[in-house]
């Protein structure tokens, strides 16, 4: 897939709050030279905002992929995006992909608070597409999101799918500190057989399951490997059992949170 | 015409227009992909009596199915889209979904609706049975399904495509006596369930009774194909070779004319053998069907020198 890549100037001494308008969709069809002039918001240290090219170099062409190379952790990047890729070459701030509609968004480090929750004037989160984190997430990720996968290698903060209404968070490793509270409906999967998964009594637990009786299980974990999330290639074995606990009971009680038990022998 | 020491007819095989649909079901192992087969292509063997004309267009191994299970490709044939729109919900929901460990994919995800093809709902008819206790995941713009039930989940697609096709390629395998002619159609089937976007809806894809357009009994448009019926040699206009003493159809259905036509050409080439006479095709004078396979052109390499 071709685009443009931005690499950030080392001579920079200002670093922009809002990445907002950083999305394939919209910067992937300028030519180099209106790509250059496009303004970049919130410098954090100027009076006036910053244009692409005065923060990046530019290389590539029109396209449907967006590479970001050695830029500090941009908040909102991939905003309201609704196709193409865009790629993360370091770290990403918080809000990554807010309210965005489709389209992948991959990090190959980590991300900030808020990964895939609702941009400034929206109720909801993302509602399509796909964010695939190489690193560790934070608090709050997939918080209202409708609709989307979001996926972490590594470990995420407090509350992943925080009011999530629908939607799909994978977790690579770690614990799970108050996943899905007060989500609707959605699903999270932790990776991580024997993770703590601290729910403070408002998920039940239905059971452990083979994925040949869940087969959903076996979709999504096939998805992981084929939009290459970088984990160990036994976590996403189809072969594993996972038990299932359902909730918020606060709540709609349709939502699940999967999590492996030991691989087997 | 003949290919080593069997007759071929100069006769042509008459095809309709039909629709069809895919789905992909898989199972936990090769056992239960099997149960589920027959029973979903069960009783859809003719479009005459039955809702759909149903059969295995392809084993499909764990690699390559959409879930890591072994699963098969099944085919259905309807005379239109509403028929399958009929037909498939109600064979899914009832020989499917009842069925160990099965789920059901789209085998047609990339067709829309257009004059030629069409979305037939399943999986969104179906959901209903979890009786609110359904969900649905919707994973690269398709919705699947997932009905609780007592062995866990049934995840079926929210819909199918579905798309115009033909229905009623055939030829007739003419042989000295039953044992023959079987061993003769056998291995014709054989070699047509090889090819893709083809099925061979009737009993081990083989029919026995062959029918002609019309009866003496008001009530019947189909009656016995008493040219090929070889007890009726002496009562009949028969069109048997001398020495034929049994004969089997071997019916074939496809997304493509070209499908069909090289499904046929296989199954004649592996039928030819030890008490085969000749090779006839069944039409109805060419004016009810509008594709027709003329058996001398399909054969026209094959043929003896």
């Amino acid at each position: 897939m071709s685009g443009y890549t931005l690499t950030w100037r080392a001579s920079n001494t200002a670093a922009p709050t809002d990445g907002s308008t950083l999305r394939p969709d919209t910067l992937g069809s300028l030519d180099a030279a209106t790509l250059a002039q496009h303004p970049v918001n919130a410098c954090a240290s100027a009076s006036t905002s910053a244009t692409l090219g005065d923060l990046f170099n530019i290389t590539g062409a029109p396209g449907a992929r967006l590479t970001l190379r050695n830029a500090p952790p941009l908040n909102g990047l991939g905003t309201r995006m609704k196709s193409g890729e865009l790629i993360i070459e370091g770290n990403a701030g918080g809000e990554l992909g807010a309210s965005m509609a489709g389209g992948l968004i991959r990090v190959t480090g980590s991300a900030g608070h808020r990964a895939g929750a609702p941009a400034v004037g929206s109720k909801r989160g993302m509602t399509g597409g796909d964010i695939v984190i190489h690193g560790n997430a934070g608090d709050f990720t997939g918080m209202r999101m409708r609709r989307g996968c979001i996926a972490i290698a590594g470990t995420c903060g407090k509350s992943p799918g925080f009011r999530m209404i629908a939607g799909t968070i994978i977790v690579g490793a770690g614990a799970l500190d108050h996943p899905g509270l007060e989500m609707r409906r959605g699903t999270i999967i932790s990776l991580e057989a024997g993770a703590e998964i601290a729910t403070s009594g408002r998920f039940a637990e239905d059971g452990v399951f083979d994925t040949s009786a869940v087969v959903v299980l076996r979709l999504l974990l096939r998805r992981m490997a084929r939009l290459g999330l970088p984990v160990d290639r036994a976590k996403l074995e189809l072969g594993r059992r996972y038990r299932l606990y359902s909730g918020d009971r606060m709540e709609l009680n349709k939502g699940e949170i999967w999590q492996p038990t030991a691989y087997p022998a | 015409m003949k290919i080593d020491h069997v007759i071929i007819d100069d006769e042509f095989a008459e095809a309709f227009r039909m629709w069809a649909a895919r789905l992909i079901v898989t199972a936990t192992d090769e056992y239960w992909v099997d149960i589920a087969a027959q029973e979903v292509c069960g009783y859809g063997s003719s479009v005459i009596g039955c809702d759909a004309e149903a059969g295995v267009e392809r084993r499909i191994s764990a690699e390559e199915s959409p879930d890591g299970r072994p699963g098969a490709a099944l085919m259905f044939f309807a005379f239109n889209a509403k028929a399958l729109a009929k037909a498939l919900p109600n064979r899914v929901g009832q020989c499917l979904m009842t069925c160990p460990t099965t789920a059901v994919y789209d085998g047609m995800p990339d067709v829309t609706t257009t004059e030629d093809s069409a979305r037939i709902d399943v999986g969104k008819l179906i959901r209903f049975f979890g009786d609110g206790f359904q969900k649905s995941k919707k994973l690269d713009g398709k919705r699947h399904w997932r009905i609780p039930v007592m062995d866990g989940e049934f995840l079926v697609a929210e819909s199918v495509g579905a798309i115009k096709a033909i229905g009623g390629g055939n030829f007739l395998i003419c042989g000295t006596d039953q044992r023959a002619a079987l061993d003769a159609a056998r291995r014709a089937v054989t070699a047509i369930a090889q090819l893709p976007e083809v099925i061979t809806p009737f009993p081990g894809g083989i029919v026995r009774s062959g029918s002609k357009v019309g009866s003496r009994y008001k009530k019947l448009f189909a009656s016995s194909n008493d040219e090929y019926c070889p007890t009726l040699r002496s009562r009949t206009k028969s069109k048997l070779h001398k020495g034929v003493g049994a004969v089997y159809e071997i019916v074939i259905n496809g997304t493509t004319q070209a499908a069909i036509a090289a499904a046929m050409r296989a199954g004649i080439r592996a039928s030819i053998g030890e008490g085969v006479i000749s090779i006839s095709a069944g039409n109805y004078g060419g004016n009810l069907g509008k594709f027709h396979f003329k058996l001398h052109e399909l054969l026209a390499e094959d043929a003896n020198g």
